[in-house]
């Protein structure tokens, strides 16, 4: 190789390493990845909205088939799950504190009557923070549920969020919809 | 010299413009470098929101009155240079020599920076004010020799006059002196402090350098002298190299509006370029930033330089 | 300090430039590196105790904790000691789908890694880019496991749920997203003069002394050992999928970020194979139920590679329901105590995050 030849190699790896870079800015005009949460739905690649039937969340139990046998508190690696008494019940039932849980699930699995799940909700909001330790039933907690309302009305001063409602189309956006 | 009522009342506001114009282009940045990022990115307002709330806070800790001293310095030395600045063609401050002047006085602010954080005693702040100045030594070498090609082009040291002989589009400096407006605009990626030479502030070196002992209101003035500065810097390049915004002539006060907001447009554009080499590169050592700036910039300077002298000289 | 020449400057846990919670204190000459110390201690959750006193079953919601961006290492590794100690057989099918989720979380962790790279030399963009694409990754574990980021997914004997119908469909379509996505990383972090600046020929290391001071995986590779435990000692499925074992020779920081770079090509490529030779049956051996699992006595070391390294599990049975000692080898506890003390003498200050960076350390694993 000529010391010229390498002199041209060298500009040119110069220029393209200069250059390339730049690439990037053919972002701006794409969609981004970011969500306005809580406006926009979170979806995955296929659009299906997400979080998913297996999502490990907040705990239901179904009362009529739990049989007490405390099964779920014995294998709880956080010792968030205490049987206590209730009133007007003659069983002990479970009650989870949601300061230690670490969602793993291992509750539901090692339930024999199948009545404890984890549903795919996880939002909880609450000032009070005794409600976190709770009896799961059937169904959620008023102010689990509660908070999902809440939210969605709040307003965000931003172009963004107004359009993203006005246009419903718009509002599944975010990821899913997202293009190479 | 006798002011006019425009004038009197352009000192008055230069100031204000300037302020409003930096966190307007900062928060635009913001918005820009998160798109490029794939982010949704904060409101145009944030940076306004971010100064209101930081001037609303207590602080917690000073450490000296030359802190104190420093972080004014630092605003008082940028609104002086917002006096130097023509912003739409008009200067409040203007005469023969005064682009050194402002040269140096683009300096104080740092200095002033450089006073209180060095009283902070955080060795993460003293390096990176040495870095701070270090670089200041790099982009000053070209940008001083492009400064003196401008003088020799223009034949005059003011910038009132630099302003008015680019009149027309053609005139522009950066058609005439297009080697010179590229040193130039590299300069000011470090006069900015932008990517690839942020090394005073880099966080993942030095903890955000010199800012790492201010909180509460001084950062809050900290903030208003970068954005402030963003203006008279990206500016001084409009007034040097794209005539200044002077659009309109005529010398109403209909056709000044107008140039201000031209002016502003002009200044916008050279930041945003700026913004994209800022996201599209990482950063430079201090030892390579060095050796950048006095490689290939100050070399195009000094072709630039020689072109204007010999075409003053009737070479060509 | 018994000299005015140098500077110490305490560089984390507070600092933007550190990689978690552990800091150094250097000693500075001018914006040399004299000296480096290493003070870690500060994420230190004695997790070898804990898991002393909980049942073989609960251990599988702890070890996930012990390495945070790349946690399935922690559940495999630690499932296979127990196998080994009990003669499980774990079924095809389980082994496959371990064998995905082991390199989906290395894909993610190595996303987040070269993202890291990104934010130690101050270019934000390519984090941010990684981490969104790395989000659609923690989608699949989401449909797959249940969890984002800590899955507890497998479980002695084999994983503890099989895939969702769609699943597969949906990780091949999230492995084309990130390949088409991968040519604007590389053009923007790696065909650039600002990162060869700072990339190239930093801290180089040699194989003798790579070997020597215990480092492993992606970081000795780029000295030009090929080494992979995948290949070398396989486990999993690995055995019956193709992939390249990268290696490069010049052992500086721009091997080890390359190194990187092109192994989450390989994960892909892994994914996208054993997704197609999935062979059916059970997921899971047939094992008693948790409560009432038992060890039988004896010992066994088991060992995966992790995005970082070599990382094993050496786990004793005295019989019963709780192990009797668990030891954990984790690679970022030899590559960012001793290996970094070595590495940062006589380096800019400016390189002390890149280094970090580049090494992949996990400050997680080095307290434990
Ligand atoms: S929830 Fe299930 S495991 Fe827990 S006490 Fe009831 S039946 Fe037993
Ligand atoms: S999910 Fe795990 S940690 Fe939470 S209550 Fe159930 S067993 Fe305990």
């Amino acid at each position: 190789m000529s010391p010229g030849h390498r002199q041209v190699i060298m500009m040119t790896d110069f220029v393209k390493k200069t250059i390339r870079p730049f690439r990037a800015l053919r972002f701006l005009a794409r969609k981004p990845h970011t969500i306005i949460s809580p406006h926009e739905q979170h979806n995955d690649i296929e659009g299906e909205p997400l979080p998913t039937e297996r999502y490990r969340g907040i705990h239901i139990n179904d009362w009529e088939t739990c049989i007490s046998c405390g099964l779920c508190a014995r294998i709880c690696p956080c010792d968030a799950i205490e049987m206590v008494d209730v009133e007007g019940e003659q069983k002990k039932r479970p009650e989870v504190s949601y300061g230690r849980c670490c969602f793993c699930g291992f509750c539901e699995d090692v339930c024999p009557r199948d009545s404890m799940h984890l549903t795919s909700n996880y939002v909880m909001i609450d000032k009070n923070s005794e409600t976190f330790t709770f009896l799961p039933e059937n169904d959620l907690k008023e102010f689990q549920k509660e908070y999902i309302v809440e939210t969605s009305q709040l307003r965000y001063n931003d172009k963004d969020v107004k359009k993203a409602e006005k246009e419903p189309s718009a509002k599944k956006g975010g990821k899913g919809k997202k293009k190479k | 010299m006798a002011w006019s009522t425009t004038t009197w009342v352009m000192a008055a506001l230069a100031p204000i413009i300037v302020f409003l114009a930096g966190h307007l282009f900062l928060g635009i940045a913001r918005k820009i470098t998160a798109r490029i990022h794939r982010r949704r990115g904060p409101p145009v307002m944030q940076q306004f929101i971010d100064v209101f709330k930081l001037f609303g806070k207590r602080t917690s800790t000073t450490h000296s009155w030359v802190q104190d001293m420093g972080a004014l310095f630092a605003v008082i030395g940028v609104i002086a240079c917002s006096l130097f600045i023509p912003i739409g063609g008009d200067p409040v401050l203007s005469f023969q020599g005064d682009v050194i002047v402002l040269v140096y006085l683009l300096a104080i602010a740092p200095l002033g920076m450089a006073l209180g954080t060095g009283s902070t005693g955080n060795p993460n702040s003293a390096i990176g004010v040495s870095r701070g100045l270090m670089l200041m030594l790099a982009y000053e070498l070209p940008f001083a020799i492009v400064i003196v090609t401008i003088i020799v082009h223009f034949k005059t040291a003011s910038l009132g006059e630099i302003v008015e002989a680019q009149k027309g589009f053609l005139d522009w400096a950066i058609l005439s002196l297009p080697l010179s407006a590229i040193a130039a605009d590299l300069s000011l990626q470090g006069m900015l402090g932008e990517k690839p030479f942020d090394q005073p502030v880099a966080p993942s070196e030095v903890a955000s350098g010199p800012m790492v002992e201010f909180g509460g209101k001084y950062l809050g003035m900290l903030m208003i002298w970068h954005a402030m500065s963003v203006v008279v810097e990206a500016g001084l390049f409009v007034n040097l190299f794209l005539g200044g915004g002077v659009l309109f002539g005529g010398g109403t006060t209909l056709a000044l509006i107008g140039n201000i907001f031209v002016w502003l447009a002009l200044t916008l554009t050279v930041f945003i370029f700026s913004i994209f080499i800022n996201s599209v590169f990482g950063r430079f050592k201090m030892g390579q930033a060095l050796k950048f700036y006095w490689g290939f910039p100050t070399l195009i300077a000094l072709i630039g330089l020689s072109i204007a002298v010999l075409s003053n000289l009737g070479v060509f | 300090m018994d000299d005015f020449r140098s500077t110490e400057i305490i560089f984390g846990p507070q600092h933007p430039g550190i990689h978690g919670n552990f800091a150094m204190r250097l000693e500075l000459e001018g914006d040399m590196v004299r000296r480096a110390r290493l003070v870690p201690g500060y994420l230190h959750r004695a997790f070898e105790k804990l898991m002393e006193r909980r049942t073989w079953h609960q251990n599988i919601a702890l070890v996930p904790r012990i390495c945070v961006p790349d946690p399935d290492v922690n559940e495999a590794a630690y499932s296979m000691a127990i196998e080994n100690i009990m003669g499980l057989e774990v079924p095809r099918r389980g082994n496959y789908i371990r064998s995905i989720v082991l390199e989906l979380s290395r894909l993610a962790a190595h996303l987040m890694g070269l993202g890291g790279l990104g934010g130690a030399i101050g270019l934000y963009t390519l984090p941010m880019w990684t981490n969104g694409e790395r989000d659609y990754v923690l989608d699949l574990f989401e449909a797959l496991t249940g969890g984002r980021v800590y899955h507890m997914y497998t479980w002695p004997g084999g994983v503890r749920w099989d895939m969702p119908e769609n699943w597969p469909r949906k990780a091949l379509k999230v492995m084309d997203h990130i390949e088409a996505q991968l040519p604007s990383y590389y053009s923007l972090f790696f065909e650039s003069k600002v990162t060869d600046a700072r990339l190239k020929g930093l801290a180089p290391i040699t194989t003798s002394w790579a070997v020597e001071h215990g480092v492993t995986g992606p970081n000795l590779r780029a000295t030009g050992l090929e080494v992979d435990l995948r290949r070398d000692d396989p486990y999993a499925a690995y055995e019956e999928l193709d992939f390249d074992v990268i290696t490069l020779k010049q052992g500086d920081g721009m091997a080890r970020a390359l190194v990187r770079w092109y192994e989450v090509g390989q994960s892909i490529r892994i994914i996208r194979d054993a997704i197609e030779k999935m062979p059916g049956g059970p997921v899971i051996a047939k094992t008693p139920p948790p409560l009432a699992f038992m060890v039988p006595p004896g010992d066994h070391y088991a060992h995966v590679e992790s995005s970082k390294g070599e990382y094993g599990y050496y786990v004793i049975s005295k019989g019963g329901k709780y192990p009797y000692r668990v030891h954990v080898r984790g690679p970022s506890f030899t590559h960012g105590i001793d290996v970094l003390e070595k590495m940062l003498v006589n380096q800019e200050l400016a390189d002390v995050a890149l280094i970090t960076g580049g090494l992949d350390v996990c400050p997680p694993d080095i307290d434990r």
